[in-house]
């Protein structure tokens, strides 16, 4: 058996997506909610003309992570036309609705409206925005924010969201090598929340990862099409290292800096700690090395231990390297092939 | 070019003696030569261009003996001896300097008859090794020549049979005459021995020579070469020959002499021709000799040793048991490959007959319309590898899972292009445990490329392993080696259903059958002992122009042609 099968089983285990059945209750939460901000919205004036899928579920990055909340971004799209000066005034009437559904700790924030289904494990955001010719404006400012800090700020939510699902530039089995960029995205996440405290991890924003190793991913795929997801890992964190992400400080000391790469183009670090940075840095440097070592290492169980001291207990070590491999069926019930004689 | 002076200038000033010559109103150039303390002459006709290594020819050869490399003719009514400087075709020369290379031609010339004049062991030695080309010299062309069907060159009196009339080319046009018990292909037999239109020639004996002698120099020296061989051979063999063969009395008798020279076995043929229009027996005396004219014929040897391994055949794979499964593009070219390689029990499995539409890409001509493409093929092959034992049969790839019949085989080679069966049939091989060395080839559409994989059972690497599916690492449906993404729509589809194809030409099957066969006889010479893999990679445009995307496997690939080990460490059945 070889490392990238267990890589597989590893991402088995941590991947969540919209179908999971952990997922159905989250799921069916989320449709219901939609309905109501809907109607809400609707019966005050601004019709909801669309709404979409915003972060990790939208571009299958998401992770299980026992003990945390399973996170909705809902986006709600109202038009252009008819929406008031005031973005605050909208998410005021979500804020409404969250709390006649008897969401206690529902408020304003920011950058949208959220609220926490305790008993569910459901933490759910909703960021509103209004939209003219596919330009997109989001609803920014708190519930008491002064109106300097009320706006409409410029967004491209679905500009990011189609950036990171985005293939073209790749160049032969676009598919897997997507598939590996975001398995990459995936292992990055657990590997944060294994190595960092809490408190730090939270502010290694898991949209940083996914731009930094999207703009630095380094694919690998061997000569029988399959991935090697422990050299892509490698190579991608390597090539994160060495970009420009990283400004050193003096005093062993590193500030991080990632820039969106849709609008608004902000810094996704903006106002973080040099302590984040440095942090981040450190144990970066130390994830490459370990999995250097790992590549340099042919035992498999050996392989696999450094791997779950990386990434926590859910990548497993076998209790030896030469187990043998039961014939394992495809699931596929029909593929179509270009063969011909 | 340079002009004569200019080169007789050149020539004297690198310390030769030449001067120029007059041959009836063409200017030649002389160079004196003193070899062995005989004086040589060699004569340059100079060329308004060099296009290949300039020439000399010895003057008066016959004033200087029987050289090895010197073939003696006549021109503008003098003797001649041309001299062969190695292959003339092999060398490059430097035509932009002439100068130098009548210099290095010369030299050349004068290299090759000194070491002839100075060591005359070597010197009969050569003569016998280049025995057929001295013969050639000798020989009448002005008759048809004789095709001799020959395995062991035994002594045996065979009939000879004229061309059948008004046929110019092919076998048809030759003189025929068969040993009792060749091994030739049924379909050749028969196809030759149309003997309707042939009526008797003559006799003919098939005489082994114990001893050999350096072929004559000159047609004038014939008959004293006959006698001459004749007194050196081993009493026994005269004796056998006049007692039991020769006696018939003919009008045209052949002598086809097979004898060991330096080169190998080298056969040829004296005829003897009635003088006055009466019988006679085979002339075995000077005197018998008298009632014969005599010449030397060419001969044509259909003869295994002859023929396959100037082909580049090997006569080990005589015994190899080869199945082939299908019989289409690249199945076609396979048998082809197989049969010129030298492989002679090769079955063909086939259940489809052949088309209009497979015409343009199949090897088989448009006489075998409707006919089954397994029996048109095996026909063909016998046709022309005339050993070629070729059969075939209309079964398909699953009616083969029979034990006792793959047990047979020594390898079987499947070009179906079906991948299903072909998975289906692996699992029954595994399920029995039948250890049938097997090949699976096959092509891609667009002109992409082409895989041939060789799963020897007792070794590492099986055909499930150029199917491991790369993101399951199970048991995949396609296989891994593929160059086109899987699910895309690839056939093309003119008429409606059951007419879509996909669209390759005939160079991409052939490519294909070329990996493949190239794996097979090597697997079968004993060349590859380890389960192997090999693809050719050809261009994208055409997928492209379709919309089809390729694998990262086709951009990465730069080992087209080359065998590798075909083992995948996830394989289910290896590990
Ligand atoms: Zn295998």
């Amino acid at each position: 058996m070889s490392i990238q099968a267990k890589f597989i089983k590893f991402h088995d285990k941590i991947k969540l997506s919209r179908e999971d059945s952990e997922y159905k209750d989250a799921r069916e939460k989320d449709d219901s909610i939609l309905k109501a901000v809907k109607k809400a919205l609707k019966e005050e004036g601004y019709p909801v003309v669309d709404n979409f899928l915003q972060g990790s579920m939208s571009t299958s990055t998401g992770i299980k992570n026992p003990g945390e909340d399973f996170d909705i971004d809902r986006a709600i799209v109202i038009a252009f036309n008819g929406s008031p000066d005031d973005p605050v005034k909208v998410k005021k009437i979500v804020l409404k609705v969250l709390e006649d559904r008897g969401f206690k700790n529902a408020k304003i924030k920011k950058p949208c409206v959220t609220a926490d289904y305790t008993s569910k494990n459901l933490h759910i955001d909703i960021p509103i925005y209004r939209e003219q010719n596919g330009d997109y404006e989001l609803a920014v400012g708190k519930k008491n924010s002064s109106d300097d800090n009320r706006e409409w700020s410029a967004s491209d939510p679905k500009g990011l969201r189609d950036w990171i699902n985005d293939s073209s530039l790749y160049i032969g089995s676009a598919n897997k090598k997507l598939e590996q960029y975001k398995r990459i995205v995936r292992y990055l996440k657990r590997w944060r929340d294994n190595k960092f405290s809490t408190a730090v991890a939270k502010k290694v924003f898991s949209i940083a990862l996914t731009v930094m190793s999207k703009q630095q991913f380094r694919s690998s795929l061997d000569d029988s099409e399959k991935a090697n997801d422990l050299v892509a890992l490698r190579d991608t964190v390597n090539d994160m290292l060495h970009a420009s992400y990283f400004s050193f400080q003096g005093n062993e000391q590193y500030r991080v800096r990632v820039t969106l790469p849709k609008s608004p183009w902000r810094d996704i670090f903006d106002g973080s700690s040099l302590n984040t940075g440095t942090q981040f840095y450190n144990k970066l440097t130390v994830l490459k090395s370990k999995l250097d070592q790992v590549i340099e290492e042919t035992d498999l169980v050996k392989q696999c231990k450094i791997l779950n001291e990386v990434f926590g207990d859910d990548f497993e070590v076998p209790s030896s390297s030469s187990t043998a491999k039961k014939a394992a069926y495809s699931t596929a019930g029909a593929s179509g092939t270009s063969q011909g004689a | 070019m340079a002009d004569n002076i200019e080169i007789i200038e050149y020539l004297k000033s690198k310390g030769f003696a030449c001067q120029e010559l007059d041959f009836k109103g063409i200017k030649a150039i002389s160079v004196d030569v003193e070899i062995a303390e005989k004086l040589i002459e060699l004569i340059h006709f100079p060329s308004s261009e060099i296009a290949g290594l300039p020439v000399f020819l010895l003057a008066k050869p016959s004033e200087i003996g029987h050289l090895a490399h010197v073939l003696n003719y006549q021109e503008y009514g003098h003797d001649f001896g041309s001299i062969c400087v190695n292959d003339r075709d092999s060398v490059s020369v430097n035509f932009n300097m002439p100068l130098l290379a009548i210099e290095e031609s010369l030299n050349r010339h004068i290299d090759i008859l000194e070491k002839a004049i100075t060591d005359p062991i070597w010197n009969r030695q050569e003569l016998l090794r280049e025995f057929k080309s001295c013969w050639l010299n000798v020989c009448d062309f002005d008759d048809r020549p004789v095709l001799l069907t020959n395995d062991n060159g035994a002594v045996e009196e065979i009939d000879v049979f004229r061309p059948v009339k008004g046929r110019k080319f092919g076998v048809r046009s030759y003189y025929l005459a068969q040993s009792k018990d060749t091994e030739l292909a049924a379909a050749a037999k028969i196809y030759w021995q149309d003997n309707s239109d042939r009526s008797l020639a003559g006799k003919a004996v098939v005489l082994p020579l114990t001893e050999i002698e350096p072929a004559p120099l000159n047609k004038g020296q014939l008959e004293n070469w006959y006698l001459d061989i004749l007194s050196k051979q081993k009493p026994d063999i005269l004796k056998k020959l006049n007692d039991n063969y020769g006696q018939w009395k003919t009008y045209k008798y052949w002598l086809f002499f097979n004898a060991q020279v330096p080169s190998g076995k080298v056969w040829f043929c004296l005829s003897f021709k009635s003088k006055k229009g009466k019988k006679h027996s085979l002339p075995l005396t000077e005197r018998q000799l008298e009632n014969w004219n005599v010449k030397a014929v060419p001969i044509r040897l259909f003869n295994k040793e002859a023929i396959l391994p100037r082909g580049g055949a090997n006569l080990d794979l005589a015994e190899t048991k080869v199945a082939l499964v299908g019989a289409g593009s690249v199945g076609s070219e396979i048998a082809h490959k197989l049969s010129a390689a030298g492989v002679q029990n090769l079955t063909i499995y086939d259940p489809d007959r052949y088309n209009i539409e497979n015409l343009y890409r199949h090897v088989l001509p448009e006489e075998f319309l409707n006919y089954g493409k397994s029996g048109g093929l095996s026909f063909s092959l016998k046709r022309q590898f005339l050993w070629s034992k070729a059969n075939s049969s209309l079964s398909k790839l699953l009616d083969l899972r029979n034990s006792k019949l793959l047990n047979t085989y020594d390898l079987i080679v499947i070009a179906i292009g079906s991948p299903t069966h072909e998975r289906l049939f692996k699992e029954y091989l595994l399920e029995k445990d039948i250890r049938v060395p097997v090949i699976n080839t096959w092509l891609e559409g667009f002109g992409v490329g082409g895989h041939a994989v060789l799963d020897i059972q007792e070794r590492r690497g099986c055909l499930l392993c150029a199917y491991v599916c790369p993101d399951t690492l199970a048991r995949g449906l396609g296989s891994n080696l593929n160059f086109i993404e899987p699910n895309q729509n690839v056939t093309i589809n003119m008429s409606g259903c059951g007419e879509q194809f996909i669209s390759y030409g005939a160079m991409c099957s052939a490519q294909t059958a070329l990996i493949a066969s190239d794996l097979a006889i090597k697997f079968l010479e004993g060349k590859i002992e380890t389960s192997s893999k090999v693809s050719w990679k050809g261009c994208e445009q055409d997928a492209q122009k379709h919309g089809i995307t390729l694998t990262n496997r086709y951009y990465q690939f730069t080992n087209s042609l080359k065998i590798q080990p075909l083992f995948h460490e996830d394989c289910d059945v290896c590990n």
